[in-house]
């Protein structure tokens, strides 16, 4: 969906925010300090840099200075409010702190992406059309009537694809915190999208965890 | 009330009381001798007269003239009058002659004081010979109390003035004196509220200076207290600060990858990929936390003590980093003469192990490991770190260069963990260092 250049030092964590935003249908570039981060953006554009702050040579926050327009998200292990107003001060769109969880960097990831990116995505698997833009799902050239919660639900399927989100997850993400009805819910408005889309092969039931749409990268 | 006001107050009633009790004290000695005085002279007066009387008398009643005492006694009136003296002549009781204008009561041979008319009198009772005839002499003596009241008229007037110039000097006065006192409160309140920054006066060589003086000492003592905890708080929060980026980093890992695991649809082989990154990122946490533990078992001072020969923990560490030497291209050299200390082997050869290995890790060409004289040296000619560096290098989990140092899978415990081994076997640790030119290590026994 985006070009995204990942700029972290530690070859574990790197490879760990490329993964992870990779399954959820991402390209990532991977650079490991500050002056091939520097080189990579000149070099091809990005819709999105995530940057750590401690890099060796130059660091996070002088990298960003020199990165100009393209969108960026701090990711560091210091969480001081100073360092984040910092951070947030020289124009970073976010800021992570480590230990992250996987939803939280996909989420804020697209909620960045969501507001700077003015290219509209659409998602295409099997005879399935969903058009993130215009909220509309087409199948085999046809339209799909979803209810709104239905789509909601497709939605933030798609957005975190290839990862298991529990029901109580998809409620708050859908839902919202204030509901209060029974978290079967999702299990009818999954099965509901199994039978309208025909998805019963890619909308995985995960034993013990929720549920996962499939789509390979 | 403030000091100098008590003070003041206290003062000037003191001063006012002894003043004017002095003054009446005086007053009534000086009018005392005054009456005492005036009494003798009466006593001299009436002696004279009665004597007088007598001889006039006893020569009237020899010529047998019995009926002209009455006159004489008007001559003696009359011509004593004039000196404000009355006369009372009288016998058995009975009054004869009186120049008094009230009624005199009769004494004998005393002397009395009494008011007559409003008149302060001296009044002697006394026989006049053997005629069996009394005088009562009674002389005037009000003049004396008119005296004596003008006298304490002006007594009391200068006693207000000198009481008035009194106060008004003493007003100033102390409230001069108070000026010190009051500027050394108000630099303790700022102090109170804060300000380290202030000084007191020290001006003079009275009480309030020394009080001043040694109030900047305190304040001094007090700022350099407080710029030690800061330091010192500082560096702890450096320490907490490092220790939660070092934890942070590998638990980031570790959760991450198992959430990978537990979530992602994945292959089997980064799965794989995914595991082996929690094994890794776990040993890290644990060679982190085995060095705490040691830097811990160390501050419990237990170590065990035998003679070490120096050379020989030296050749052994070179041994062991022989192969990593040779494979980032370094030459380590060996120049030992066998010295024994009295040490822990196996702290030793991890203090060494350590400084080795920073000397490796320095970017240097050549690295030299030297004994002699109860010291090791640990030299290398590598990229060498500032002033500012030096002073933090054995803070745990400082490090020059984070990134560099963390890819070569330091947790910046290492110069810790030596100074520790090195104050345990009550060693000396010196770095001498500078950029570009390389590090060397002193460690004397």
């Amino acid at each position: 969906m985006a070009s995204i250049l990942i700029v972290e030092d530690e070859k574990n964590i790197n490879n760990l925010i490329r993964m992870n935003l990779s399954l959820v249908g991402h390209t990532c570039m991977q650079v490991f300090d500050g002056a091939d981060a520097l080189r990579a953006v000149e070099e091809s554009r990005y819709d999105l840099v995530i940057l750590d702050v401690m890099l060796p040579g130059l660091s996070g926050f002088e990298v960003i200075e020199r990165l100009e327009k393209t969108p960026t998200i701090f990711v560091t292990a210091k969480s001081g409010l100073k360092d984040r107003l910092k951070g947030l001060h020289l124009g970073a769109d976010d800021y992570i702190t480590k230990p992250f969880e996987i939803l939280e960097l996909v989420a804020r990831v697209d909620a960045v992406l969501r507001r700077t990116s003015h290219t509209p995505s659409k998602v295409e698997f099997d005879d399935v059309c969903v058009d993130l833009a215009s909220k509309s799902v087409t199948k085999n050239g046809h339209d799909v009537w979803l209810k709104p919660k239905e789509y909601e639900l497709l939605e933030t399927l798609i957005r975190n694809r290839n990862l298991a989100l529990s029901r109580e997850q998809l409620i708050e993400a859908v839902w919202g915190y204030d509901f209060d009805g029974d978290v079967r819910t999702v299990d009818v408005h999954v099965q509901k999208l199994r039978q309208k889309l025909g998805l019963a092969n890619r909308l995985k039931t995960v034993y013990k965890l929720g549920y996962r749409l499939e789509i390979k990268p | 009330m403030k000091l100098w006001q008590k003070t003041y107050l206290l003062t000037l009633i003191l001063f006012l009381v002894c003043l004017n009790a002095g003054i009446l004290a005086l007053t009534y000695y000086t009018y005392g001798e005054h009456i005492k005085a005036e009494e003798d002279v009466c006593r001299a007066e009436q002696t004279a007269l009665v004597r007088s009387l007598a001889r006039d008398l006893d020569t009237l009643l020899s010529a047998g003239g019995g009926t002209s005492v009455g006159l004489l006694m008007d001559s003696y009136g009359k011509q004593y009058a004039d000196q404000g003296i009355e006369l009372l002549f009288y016998k058995d009781g009975e009054t004869v002659y009186t120049s008094f204008s009230e009624d005199v009561p009769y004494k004998t041979d005393a002397l009395a004081h009494r008011m007559l008319g409003g008149k302060r009198y001296i009044l002697i009772d006394g026989a006049v010979g053997d005629s069996g005839y009394r005088l009562v002499f009674g002389k005037d003596v009000s003049a004396l109390d008119e005296t004596f009241s003008r006298l304490m008229t002006v007594f009391i007037l200068t006693a207000a003035g000198v009481s008035a110039l009194l106060a008004l000097c003493l007003f100033f006065v102390l409230r001069r004196l108070s000026v010190p006192l009051e500027r050394l409160r108000r630099t303790s309140d700022s102090i109170a509220s804060g300000d380290l920054s202030v000084t007191a006066e020290e001006k003079g060589g009275d009480e309030v200076a020394a009080l001043a003086k040694s109030f900047n000492t305190m304040v001094g003592k007090l700022r350099a207290q407080m710029q030690a905890l800061e330091r010192d708080a500082e560096q702890k929060q450096r320490l907490v600060d490092n220790m939660a980026h070092e934890l942070r980093t590998p638990l980031t890992g570790i959760k991450g990858y198992a959430e990978f695991i537990e979530k992602a649809a994945a292959d089997e082989e980064v799965k794989l990929e995914a595991a082996h990154c929690i094994v890794t990122e776990a040993s890290r946490l644990q060679s982190i936390s085995e060095k705490l533990l040691d830097t811990a078992f160390l501050r419990e001072g237990l170590i065990a003590k035998n003679e070490v020969d120096l050379a020989a923990l030296l050749a052994d560490t070179a041994s062991r980093f022989e192969p990593r030497a040779r494979g980032k291209g370094v030459a380590l050299c060996l120049q030992t003469v066998p010295a024994v200390v009295s040490a822990d082997a196996t702290l030793l050869s991890v203090l060494f192990d350590n400084l080795t290995e920073n000397a490796i890790k320095s970017g240097a060409s050549e690295v030299v490991l030297i004994c002699k004289d109860a010291a090791a040296q640990v030299c290398d000619n590598g990229k060498g770190m500032t002033a500012e560096q030096l002073s933090h290098i054995t803070e745990p989990f400082y490090r020059t260069d984070r990134s560099r140092s963390r890819a070569e899978g330091g947790a910046g415990l290492g110069l810790a963990l030596c100074k520790q081994i090195v104050s345990a076997h009550g060693a000396r640790m010196e770095f001498a260092s500078e950029v570009g030119k390389g590090t060397t290590v002193t460690v004397e026994f």
